[in-house]
């Protein structure tokens, strides 16, 4: 359809002016630079993990609410690698092999089990993880948590670069799955799974490639997470809580889309904000209230996700 | 005129699935709706009952609008709709059934005590099942509970959708004689049928509802003497 | 270490039973609401830490005696949630339920960090415990397992034979058919989830008694209804009863075991017998 290509190039065009103003961001000098950066780099992290999830719950229709095993994994592996002092290459690839192991289990389990079914498994064994990163302590220190060795430390300007590229790449392959067949697949399951099995389509096989594409995504930003915060604690990458802001931005932004998580940072950013402003201290608590409820107002305004206004407009128009 | 609607425009999920609906159930009268499957007969009973809101036109009931008034308002004011399939409360018995076919005077143990013996003597069987769970009744027997609930709430008008739906011969008949008794009871009725023939038989008028539009109106017997009904409908 | 004799087995076993009753209570509130009502709930957990929360205070603060305390809980939880569910959730999408819930669960959460601080607190009760044939039975948990049982077989009892009762679970099993005999289904509705809301209040109620509270563990506890209400079968409130002991007693018999991986054992097996059994221990026979 003539529209369609049309409106991909619009999205496109509309795209170019930000990118460009990003790239070009880290070399101005003000003072605030190093927190502005810090803040785009937190929302990108999230961006990718809700992209992760979003193949999954999106487009597959597989919700799931252990995310942040994807992720905590990654950067678990990641830093255990690192502390060997190998190349960072190698830790990556150590942390997404073991990924594409879990991802696996995942993948077949979500052939077995269903809906909210699927939902508790996942989160059953994030919860695992989790207690194993804590009771686990002569691996992982438990609590305490591991810390990255000081020579694989990179400056602000290139780990902004960093995230920028992978924000890039991640939505850009999201895109090329949503149209490749692999999209097809995974919609069709979403949609109608008994009907995909009836027509001859491996439903375990595309189960398990959404499963082990979602988690290596989510493993690269785990390890890209160690890059950045230099440590791992059980706390920070494996709770419930880290899988909440995940879902969050996902929908906020607008569910099973592509630019919705885009769109879903806006949250991250205003979250990180009231909490840079009113955190600590005295009113520790007040950000997390501030947030919650402008969360609940989105959700009941915009059902559909911030992404509903533009589609809106379009359909005025 | 006891129930009237005009120019009922209804759609689902976008799509027209009524258009400029114009019919009439007078005091006393049983109406039959026939039509093909799909042709939005059952669409017309949920609308008329408050379930579906319509796009637009009017439905008065006692010379008051009622679309747009939820459904169990709706049902208050003596509107009942027995629909497809019974719809039973599987995990209670038959007495339970009934009872809350009543939820809308429940404190009024007395009305709701003779509304009961009058089920109860139209179905002597519910009688004798009343502590038994509906599920283990079977497919005629549950019809009369259907029935006998739709009942309890007191209807001026009783609304019976696809009545005969998988049922054996003799009691579809018998049926149907329970509802001409109710009509000379002076109740009035609005039925949808696939059984076309004994329907309109018992029926004072009758519509035929065609791809979401009337396409017929008469009396029961002239539709059953009619070339097209009898052709479409009735297999002959 | 201890030596594992036959009564000091048994009293880590029937402990854990105790423990599990109150687990059983709450997971049978959240299985209502998930598996009956439709709702997920995300903001469960949290509301049972408030609850916590009120009755430390009421026992250590307040001093206004323990029976209007339970009656004004149960009022402000009954009408809070009424509230919650009528402009909030009702005629939502699940979706749109799963993500409200987290924002009401975030407030209430940071909310109790602001006023109470996040440093755990106990009651510090000390149990009495009665002996049989050296079992050592702790009293204040055999006394959460009868209350806990007995709430549950109220629940059961008001379902059944009142006319609110009814009405439910006529709504529960038919909305729209409700509707049609003069039920407004949505009101119901609403009710009904404020009724599993006074349940969970009394589990709060129960669990500060017996642990301790901090503004976190509204997400423990959330974990934890999900996985005994799963494993009970969805919407099968004896069968999350049941689940919850069970999960007591494995908790006592884990840490046992291992105290160090007693948790890891714990999700290992909720994760096995999800894939095994999806549908739960106790899945209900008409559920297709």
């Amino acid at each position: 359809m003539g529209g369609k290509a049309k409106d991909f190039l619009m999205g496109n065009k509309a795209v170019i002016v930000p990118l460009l103003i990003l790239i070009a961001l880290p070399l101005v000098q003000i003072d605030i630079m190093a927190f502005i950066l810090n803040l785009l780099i937190v929302s990108f992290m999230y961006v990718c993990l809700a992209q992760s999830w979003n193949i999954l719950a999106g487009f597959c229709g597989l919700l799931s609410m252990g995310h942040c095993a994807f992720f905590g994994l990654g950067a678990y592996i990641t830093i255990m690698v690192l502390n060997l002092h190998l190349n960072i290459v190698w830790a990556i690839l150590a942390a997404a092999a073991a990924n594409m192991a879990l991802a696996y289990i995942v993948g077949a389990i979500s052939v077995r089990v269903k809906d909210i079914f699927f939902a508790m498994v996942t989160l059953a064994l994030a919860q695992l993880l989790y207690n194993l990163s804590m009771q686990w302590v002569e691996v992982t220190r438990g609590p305490r948590g591991l810390i990255m060795p000081q020579i694989y430390m990179m400056d602000r300007q290139t780990l902004f670069y960093i995230a920028l590229a992978m924000t890039a790449l991640f939505v850009f392959a999201i895109h090329v799955i949503r149209e490749s067949r692999m999209g097809t697949m995974f919609v069709a399951l979403r949609e109608n799974e008994d009907l995909a099995k009836s027509l001859g389509v491996n439903v375990a096989k595309w189960k398990i490639a959404a499963s082990v594409v979602s988690a290596v995504m989510a493993s690269l930003v785990g390890s890209y997470y160690v890059l950045y915060i230099r440590s791992v604690q059980p706390p920070a990458v494996f709770t419930f809580n880290v899988t909440m802001k995940i879902m969050i931005v996902a929908f906020v932004g607008g569910k099973g889309t592509v630019k919705g998580p885009l769109l879903g940072a806006v949250i991250i950013i205003l979250d990180e904000l009231i909490r840079g402003w009113l955190g600590g201290g005295r009113y520790s608590g007040l950000p997390g209230i501030i947030y919650g409820i402008i969360l609940a107002l989105v959700i009941l305004f915009l059902p559909n996700g911030l992404i509903s206004i533009f589609r809106g407009r379009r359909k005025a128009a | 005129m006891l129930l009237s609607i005009s120019s009922l425009d209804v759609d689902i999920k976008g799509l027209n699935i009524l258009r400029g609906i114009d019919m009439v159930v007078n005091e006393g009268e049983i109406v039959v709706v026939v039509g093909s499957n799909g042709a939005g007969k059952s669409t017309l009973m949920r609308t008329i009952s408050g379930l579906i809101r319509p796009l637009s036109g009017v439905i008065e009931f006692e010379g008051r609008q009622i679309q747009g008034v939820p459904p169990y308002e709706i049902t208050k004011r003596g509107v009942c709709l027995v629909p497809e399939g019974r719809m039973l409360f599987h995990d209670m018995t038959v007495g339970e059934n009934l009872q809350l076919g009543a939820y809308h005077y429940r404190k009024d143990g007395a009305r709701l005590q003779k509304n009961m013996d009058y089920v109860f003597g139209l179905f002597p069987v519910l009688d004798k099942y009343r502590d038994r769970k509906s599920s283990t009744l079977s497919g005629g027997e549950q019809q009369m509970l259907s029935i006998g609930r739709g009942l309890m709430s007191g209807p001026k008008i009783l609304m019976l959708d696809e009545l005969s739906l998988g049922l054996a011969k003799n009691i579809i008949d018998m049926l149907l004689r329970i509802v001409k008794q109710l009509n000379s009871g002076g109740m009035s009725i609005l039925m949808v049928e696939q059984n076309v023939r004994q329907a309109l038989r018992i029926a004072d008028r009758a519509y035929v509802l065609d791809n979401g539009r009337i396409t017929l109106e008469g009396k029961g017997d002239e539709l059953l003497g009619n070339e097209h009904v009898q052709k479409a409908y009735m297999g002959l | 270490m201890f030596n594992l004799d036959f009564p000091s087995v048994m009293t880590i076993l029937i402990n854990g039973l105790c423990t599990g009753g109150v687990y059983g209570l709450f997971a049978s509130s959240f299985t209502f609401q998930c598996g009956s009502l439709n709702i997920t709930d995300f903001s469960f957990g949290s509301w049972l830490m408030l609850a916590m929360y009120l009755t430390f205070f009421m026992y250590t603060g307040w001093q206004t005696g323990i029976v209007p305390f339970v009656i004004l809980l149960f009022l402000c939880y009954f009408t809070i949630s009424f509230l919650i569910s009528r402009f909030m959730l009702s005629k939502r999408d699940e979706f749109t339920n799963m993500i409200i819930t987290m924002g009401i669960s975030l407030i209430i959460q940071n909310a109790a960090t602001l006023l109470f601080s996040s440093s755990p607190r106990s009651l510090g009760i000390i149990e009495r415990t009665i002996s049989i044939g050296g079992v050592q039975i702790m009293q204040t948990r055999l006394i959460m397992l009868v209350l806990s049982a007995a709430i549950l077989i109220g629940f059961h009892a008001f379902l059944k034979r009142t006319w609110t009762g009814k009405t439910i679970r006529a709504v529960i099993q038919r909305k729209e058919m409700a509707y049609l005999i003069g039920i407004n289904s949505d009101r119901v509705k609403n009710v009904a989830f404020a009724v599993s809301y006074v349940m969970l209040s009394a589990s709060g109620i129960m669990l500060i008694v017996l642990f301790s509270v901090e503004p976190t563990i509204g997400g423990f506890y959330q974990m934890m209804s999900f996985l005994i209400c799963i494993i009970g079968g969805l919407g099968n409130l004896k069968g999350a009863f049941f689940s919850g002991l069970l999960v007591g007693v494995l908790i006592a018999v884990l840490n046992m075991m291992s105290s160090q991986f007693a948790m890891v054992l714990l999700f290992l097996i909720f994760a096995i017998i999800l894939v095994v059994r999806p549908r739960g221990l106790f899945a209900l026979k008409s559920r297709s």
